[in-house]
């Protein structure tokens, strides 16, 4: 009788277990990114002084930014909108060409097309790199997934 | 007064020249490795690709941030950046090459010309030769490209786990969609 209930437990445990990681496996299967409205930035600073670092050490600050949550404070230089609608904000100043190029999460890019140029703002994003002045245009520190947040 | 009115003439004729060149900075670029028979699609999109074009030499140069690809499942994208294309150590990928057949293209005139493009792509640290054939499409003074090939994983040193070859092909089928605004002088 005893033996029965000890195998009977084992099994209740195996039966739980498969199911926890059954269940672990499909949440981390089906697991969307992050919505970046809550989750804490790994950084928190103006565009200026993002351009700053990387444009100084290209090296250490994609070691430093890549994939990291980004929060920063600039003014919109421009919106550029693609084929598709997709916008993206630019934020940066009128002294120099080089800017941080924040491509708008599609759960944000209707609001986004209220936003008004020339006007302060933050932005949550995830840094992608940076792309060197090629073009004669300037430099870009690009993110994705941005939404804009009140402060 | 005369001579500066044929001056004006002179120098607007001048700069209606062909020596033009296009660009954008959020060119779209999709890539599809799904395996045939594969249960679920692994594809990915990059909206910030820098595309430039010179249409007097046919000059065409594409630039992608690999961290920059968006994919529907979190898990897909970090097993891209993670193992696959490894972006903390080769984040760039850049195309360098021409439209061998530029001067039959022209860029002024709206239309859709057929585009054979040949050139460099460097990618997670290897160079290889591309071929390819796509379009031009020009409309209202933008230049559109539109072109797709494949790129052989082997080639640039990708591997792809044994566990996941039933889902993730031997190569990625790359969709190009630029539309370019003229660079303004």
């Amino acid at each position: 009788m005893k033996r029965k209930k000890i195998i009977y437990r084992i099994i209740f445990i195996a039966v739980l277990l498969t199911i926890g990681v059954g269940l672990y496996a499909y949440n981390e299967y089906n697991r969307k990114n992050v919505d970046l409205a809550d989750a804490k930035p790994a950084f928190v600073m103006s565009e200026t002084e993002l351009i700053k670092e990387f444009s100084q050490d290209q090296n250490a600050s994609n070691k430093k930014y890549l994939g990291k949550i980004m929060e920063l404070s600039g003014n919109i230089k421009k919106i550029d909108t693609d084929e598709n609608g997709f916008h993206t904000i630019i934020l940066g100043s009128s002294v120099n060409m080089n800017s941080v190029r924040c491509s708008i999460d599609s759960s944000f890019n209707k609001e986004a097309h209220d936003l008004v140029i020339g006007s302060s703002i933050t932005i949550k994003g995830i840094c992608t790199g940076f792309n060197a002045d090629d073009l004669g245009l300037g430099s870009d520190v690009i993110l994705n997934r941005s939404i804009a947040i009140k402060k | 007064m005369k001579i500066s009115i044929l001056l004006i003439a002179v120098l607007s004729i001048a700069s209606v020249s062909n020596a033009q060149k296009f660009f954008t900075k959020t060119g779209k670029i999709n890539f599809d490795a799904t395996a045939p028979k594969s249960p679920e699609n692994i594809d990915g999109v990059n909206k910030n690709s820098i595309c430039v074009i010179d249409s007097k030499t046919g000059e065409l140069q594409f630039s992608v941030l690999m961290k920059g690809f968006e994919f529907e499942r979190a898990l897909m994208m970090e097993h891209f950046n993670e193992n696959y294309v490894e972006s903390d150590k080769f984040n760039k990928t850049t195309f360098k090459g021409n439209i061998t057949n530029n001067e039959s293209i022209n860029y002024s005139k709206d239309g859709v010309y057929p585009a054979k493009v040949k050139g460099k792509l460097d990618m997670h640290g290897q160079t290889k030769d591309i071929e390819t054939e796509g379009k031009i499409i020009i409309k209202a003074g933008k230049v559109q490209v539109t072109a797709n090939f494949n790129a052989q994983f082997e080639d640039f040193k990708i591997t792809i786990p044994q566990l996941v070859a039933d889902k993730v092909a031997k190569f990625a089928k790359i969709t190009v969609d630029c539309t370019l605004d003229p660079l303004a002088k």
